[in-house]
């Protein structure tokens, strides 16, 4: 993949979602840039210590250099109406679209993959440019639980918080026969 | 909003009849509300089957996620 190429997360549904799952760092693992334009940011994680809204500011703390906050006109105004008390719904998703925009605008040839909740992608008609495609939530979840599965090799965190065991997809396979066990992206 | 109406539109959000968005222009404040009724509910958030207006688009996402996660290896 040569060209720059970003996952960009275009609503709190999807990062609520991971985050009360305790999966945001699912998002890393295709390895591509996170941007999260700002508006979205704030309206996932400006009520302190509500669910999950910690977790998000924690979590981009401490990976600023694969995460980056995409700051927009339309936050700026999030920001003004949050400290007048006006309404600021629908402001993450119009901060998407700036934020898409200029991402584009900014290299011809840069490619995003947006990030989106469920229902919105089934049922609501999304930008058409050849640059961009498209991901819901579940699908994204269940293409990281199969990469996890086809990997040939498995590490896992050995109980003791220091030791890492490593086996083979085949010896865990075997070490996990007949234990209960669920998938994450169920469904679909 | 009355909680028989907010039990009916979850109802319908969960089985795919109304969207996200649609919920946040009828009362619901964040996605965490939503989550919330679903589990109350005992239901799932919904699942959006290959279909409808993307389906170009989301089939090159799934392209693109399987290439970046291969290239992970």
């Amino acid at each position: 993949m040569t060209r720059s190429f970003s996952l960009i997360v275009t609503d709190t549904s999807p990062l609520l979602t991971l985050a009360l799952a305790d999966a945001l760092d699912s998002l890393l693992r295709p390895g591509l840039p996170v941007r999260v334009p700002d508006a979205v940011y704030i309206e996932a994680t400006r009520v302190h210590g509500a669910p999950g809204a910690d977790a998000i500011v924690e979590w981009i703390n401490t990976h600023l250099d694969e995460v980056r906050i995409v700051p927009t006109d339309v936050g700026i105004e999030q920001q003004r109406r949050i400290e007048e008390g006006r309404s600021t719904r629908g402001l993450g998703e119009q901060a998407a679209i700036e934020a898409l925009d200029r991402f584009l605008r900014t290299d011809p040839d840069a490619e995003a993959l947006l990030l989106l909740e469920d229902t919105d992608i089934e049922r609501r008609r999304a930008i058409v440019d050849e640059r961009l495609s498209l991901i819901s939530t579940r699908d994204f979840l269940r293409e990281i639980e199969q990469s996890v599965c086809d990997r040939s090799d498995v590490y896992f965190e050995g109980g003791d918080h220091t030791t890492i065991v490593h086996v083979s997809q085949a010896q865990f396979a075997k070490l996990t026969k007949g234990a209960p066990h669920a998938r994450f992206a169920a469904g679909g | 909003m009355r909680d028989i109406e907010k039990e009916e539109l979850i109802r319908r959000y969960a089985a795919r009849e109304i969207t996200w968005r649609e919920l946040r222009e009828r009362g619901f404040e964040d996605y965490v509300q939503v989550l919330a009724a679903l589990g109350e509910l005992g239901l799932r958030p919904p699942i959006a089957p290959m279909d409808g207006p993307n389906v170009e688009a989301r089939q090159r996402g799934l392209a693109r996620i399987r290439e970046a996660l291969q290239s992970r290896k």
